[in-house]
């Protein structure tokens, strides 16, 4: 259904069929249950006959039948059967009247009924139903067919039908009996030419958009003029017709002036319907006329526009020329610019990738297919974090260079298709287009497998290095274990028998001196020499091996104080002699107090000692500035030294004088080398032969070594 | 079994550490009444034996001479037995000995000793050093109420 009027009409059909199959069913039922007003409807008015309900209820099974156009098969030739059953009744009575036959079918229904119904053939139905039943069935049958000029002879048929019935109901309307039966002996019942009528209108609506039925469905203003205006007229003429006549019959005027009463209503109705038919038409009319003239105005202004924008274009064209041969040049250095730039990138050994904002790939380079093992046909659109080993940490790291515009060496790992990784340090920066809006993150990535393989033989080797200095350590250790108890065996078991020695020696010399000789006493006493030059021997080594194992004792202490307390240990050394001190103002120092009074009173005690063959000594302590820390020094006028042997000066048991002019276990030195390097210092000497000499030394300094490479060297 | 009082306990255990000790009280009039030990644990029996406790025979010894370095029961531990002793802990403990390791000084006076010496290489040095100890712990310094009494007692 194509419009909503046509479905309409169409409900309208069924309706009508609906009308017509109650009518067919009152009339049987007045004959089932003998009471024959209800096939007649009005008392001594014609009585509908049983073969003509038959036939209302298969017109209205028919026309329910077909009335959906397209219906099924089935039900298709179902409802055509029962037009065809219509057709067949129709006929066989139409037969009956034409040629006198007999056929005996009238009165198959309700036989006892029928018989008493006053006529010559009693159960035989009106002429008229017969044709109109007749009419009908054709129109059923042929409901769908179409002539080639669109014309469906079923609505023809239909429409006479209707016409026939109408009159006839027209007949009853006016009172006029000649209408009812046409002249024929029998004349055709209410009840019959409603449902056939009705019929014939639900055959005619069952097709709204087909043949003549498709001006009255139509939604345009003819559609809607003939809808409105055609039960209207029909009504009317109806109205005022019955009116006329019934007025004739109950007596108030004459039959001709009744057919004056009818016409006049009607010239006036008539006049007021052209009236308004014209005036509908005029104003349709009119709305045409002014549609078109608009449009031929806008047609006309139209062609104007054209004509100026073909002139323009015209012009425009030539220049557009000229800009198209400016713009192909200017896309041909373009083409030349990406072609050199697509070069460069893909030149790059690089993995290079551009991303956008949702994380998918813009562009690749060849370098990105060999690491991915993917085509750049599948990598572009593709997610960029699909082609890592960790993709939450991808996508991290882009959203942080979407986030602070770069990221610098972010490691991620990249997965070949292969299943292999290529480790990769990513640098990264957004893009920006003319307008300076992000567009996305132009991504390098650099293989950093051999980097990664030579950090780890570095972290092997480090390990490695490390363990053997874990066992270097544990074995200096052990063997740092073994000197202590070494030392700890000389300190006491080495000097026992010394003590032993010496003690009886001095026995033998005290209590049988008187009985040796001076030869005898004298080797004696050579004895005692020995074991205490030996016992002072162990107590110094002791002494050496003690500063390299205790740990320094850290305080600030004056330098002055700790020369002077050395100087007064050393009073019994100067005791008789002229010695002239002089002690210039020294600094205070962060040292280990103890064995500083031991540097200072070593030295001390060597300027006493070498000074010992001049009548006037003179030992001098004083400090000079450094490059970082104050150098402090120790200077005499003794008997000094060769520098040839300076390199000896600081090893252990090295004497650069011989036993018997200078007393010496040539360990004193040794350990004030040790002390000082202890303290991060250095010591050194400058001496002349028979001049004098000069022990200078620093402390603590970590910044006077950094400062000093020359004593750095000294101290390593 | 103790037969006379003793003044002095010596415990060591080389043979010319003992001669050389005792020449040097002897040549000073010190040596009177000294009882030589060899080892830890004969000094440690010695010092247990019944005439030293409280109402014994005799009063303990007025100072004892111990080496470190002693056979069977070390030194540090027959002086961690007398301070640990409540009977024997007022005995002054006089360690003498060739060495002179700080663990061990450290170790004597945590102990408890009431002096540390090394004992000198030089004979002379040695015997001046033996006098004093002599006359300060034997005569000069002041014994413990406890020993007195135990003198009392006997």
């Amino acid at each position: 259904m194509s419009s909503v009027i046509a479905s309409r009409m169409q409900k309208l059909a069924a309706g009508a069929a609906l009308l017509t199959m109650g009518l067919g069913s009152t009339i049987l039922a007045g004959y089932a249950w003998g009471r024959l007003a209800l096939a007649g409807f009005v008392p001594g008015y014609t009585v509908a006959r049983p073969n003509a309900a038959v036939g209302l209820l298969l017109g209205a099974t028919a026309l329910l039948l077909l009335r959906p156009e397209g219906a099924s098969r089935g039900r298709r030739w179902a409802g055509r059967a029962s037009a065809f059953l219509i057709l067949l009744l129709g006929a066989a009575d139409l037969s009956e009247y034409l040629f006198g036959w007999e056929l005996g079918i009238d009165e198959l229904l309700f036989g006892q009924a029928v018989w008493a119904l006053p006529s010559p053939a009693p159960g035989r139905m009106s002429v008229l139903t017969a044709v109109s039943l007749v009419l009908l069935g054709v129109s059923l049958v042929g409901l769908d067919w179409e002539s080639r000029s669109h014309r469906r002879p079923a609505q023809w048929a239909a429409l006479a039908a209707l016409s026939i019935n109408l009159l006839v109901l027209l007949g009853y309307t006016f009172g006029e009996k000649e209408l009812t039966s046409f002249g024929a002996s029998v004349s055709m019942s209410i009840p019959v030419a409603l449902g056939l009528a009705a019929l014939a209108a639900g055959l005619l609506l069952a097709r709204p958009e087909r043949g003549g039925m498709r001006l009255l469905s139509s939604d345009q203003a003819g559609g809607a003029m003939l809808r409105a205006w055609l039960p209207l007229a029909l009504g009317t003429i109806w109205v005022v017709g019955w009116l006329s006549f019934a007025g004739a019959r109950i007596g108030w005027y004459s039959t001709a002036v009744d057919q004056v009463f009818f016409a006049v209503p009607l010239i006036f109705l008539f006049a007021l319907f052209i009236y308004l038919a014209a005036r509908s038409l005029e104003c349709v009319d009119e709305e045409r006329r002014r549609k078109t003239e608009e449009v031929e105005q806008f047609n006309r202004e139209l062609e104007a526009r054209v004509e100026r924008r073909t002139a323009e274009l015209g012009q425009t064209v030539s220049l557009l020329e000229r800009e198209m041969e400016e713009r192909k040049q200017a896309e041909e250095q373009v083409r030349r610019a990406a072609l050199y730039s697509r070069s460069l990138l893909e030149a790059s050994l690089d993995p290079l990738v551009t991303i956008r904002k949702d994380g998918k790939v813009m562009d690749v380079n060849r370098a990105t297919e060999d690491v991915t093992g993917v085509e750049r046909e599948r990598l572009v659109g593709s997610d960029f974090c699909d082609y890592f080993t960790e993709p939450d940490r991808a996508r991290a790291g882009y959203e942080q260079v979407f986030a602070s515009s770069q990221v610098q060496d972010y490691p991620l790992a990249i997965r070949h298709a292969s299943g292999r990784v290529t480790e990769v340090l990513y640098n990264a920066t957004v893009y920006r287009n003319e307008a300076g809006e992000v567009e996305g993150v132009f991504a390098a990535a650099r293989d950093i497998t051999e980097r990664k393989q030579a950090e780890e033989q570095v972290r092997l080797l480090n390990a490695e290095l490390e363990e053997r200095v874990r066992q270097r350590t544990a074995e200096l250790e052990e063997s740092n274990r073994e000197l202590e108890s070494f030392t700890y065996s000389v300190s006491h078991d080495l000097r026992s028998p010394l003590r032993h020695v010496d003690g009886f020696s001095k026995i033998l010399l005290e209590e049988y001196g008187p009985q040796l000789d001076e030869g005898g006493r004298r080797y004696l006493e050579r004895v005692r020499q020995g074991t205490q030059f030996m016992g002072r021997l162990v107590d110094d080594l002791l002494n050496l091996s003690r500063v390299g194992r205790q740990p320094l004792a850290m305080q600030i202490a004056g330098l002055a104080t700790l020369v002077e307390e050395a100087r007064k240990e050393l009073a019994a050394e100067a005791q008789g002699r002229e010695v002239e001190w002089r002690i210039a103002p020294l600094p205070f120092v962060e040292c280990d107090p103890g064995l500083m009074k031991q540097v200072l009173a070593n030295l001390l005690s060597n300027a006493l000692k070498f000074t010992r063959p001049r009548p006037h000594a003179v030992i001098e302590v004083g400090q000079q500035p450094g490059d970082g820390a104050p150098i402090i020094f120790v200077r005499d006028n003794g008997v000094g030294f060769s520098m040839k042997y300076a390199d000896k000066l600081f090893g252990t048991f090295q004497r650069l004088h011989r036993q018997e002019d200078f007393e010496g276990t040539g360990v004193g030195l040794a350990t004030v080398q040790r002390i000082l390097h202890k303290h991060g210092g250095t010591v050194w000497a400058e001496a002349e032969l028979d001049k004098g000499a000069t022990f200078y030394f620093t402390l603590g300094a970590a910044e006077a070594s950094a400062e000093r490479p020359a004593a750095q060297e000294v101290a390593a | 079994m103790i037969r006379q009082a003793v003044e002095i306990l010596l415990v060591e255990d080389n043979d010319n550490d003992i001669e050389l000790t005792l020449h040097a009280l002897r040549s000073e009039k010190l040596g009177n009444s000294i009882q030589v030990v060899r080892d830890g644990e004969e000094a440690l029996e010695f010092l247990h034996s019944p005439e030293f406790r409280p109402n014994g025979a005799f009063p303990p010894p007025k100072v004892i001479l111990l080496d470190l370095k002693l056979p069977k029961v070390g030194g540090l531990e027959v002086l961690r037995a007398v301070k640990s002793d409540p009977v024997l802990q007022p005995i002054p403990v006089v360690v003498l000995t060739s060495s002179k390791e700080e663990q061990d000084m450290v170790e004597s006076y945590r102990l408890g000793v009431n002096s540390y010496l090394q004992k000198p290489v030089d004979f002379d040095s040695f015997r001046a050093m033996v006098k004093e100890l002599g006359l300060y712990w034997l005569v000069i310094n002041q014994p413990p109420p406890v020993v007195v009494a135990a003198k009392e007692a006997a």
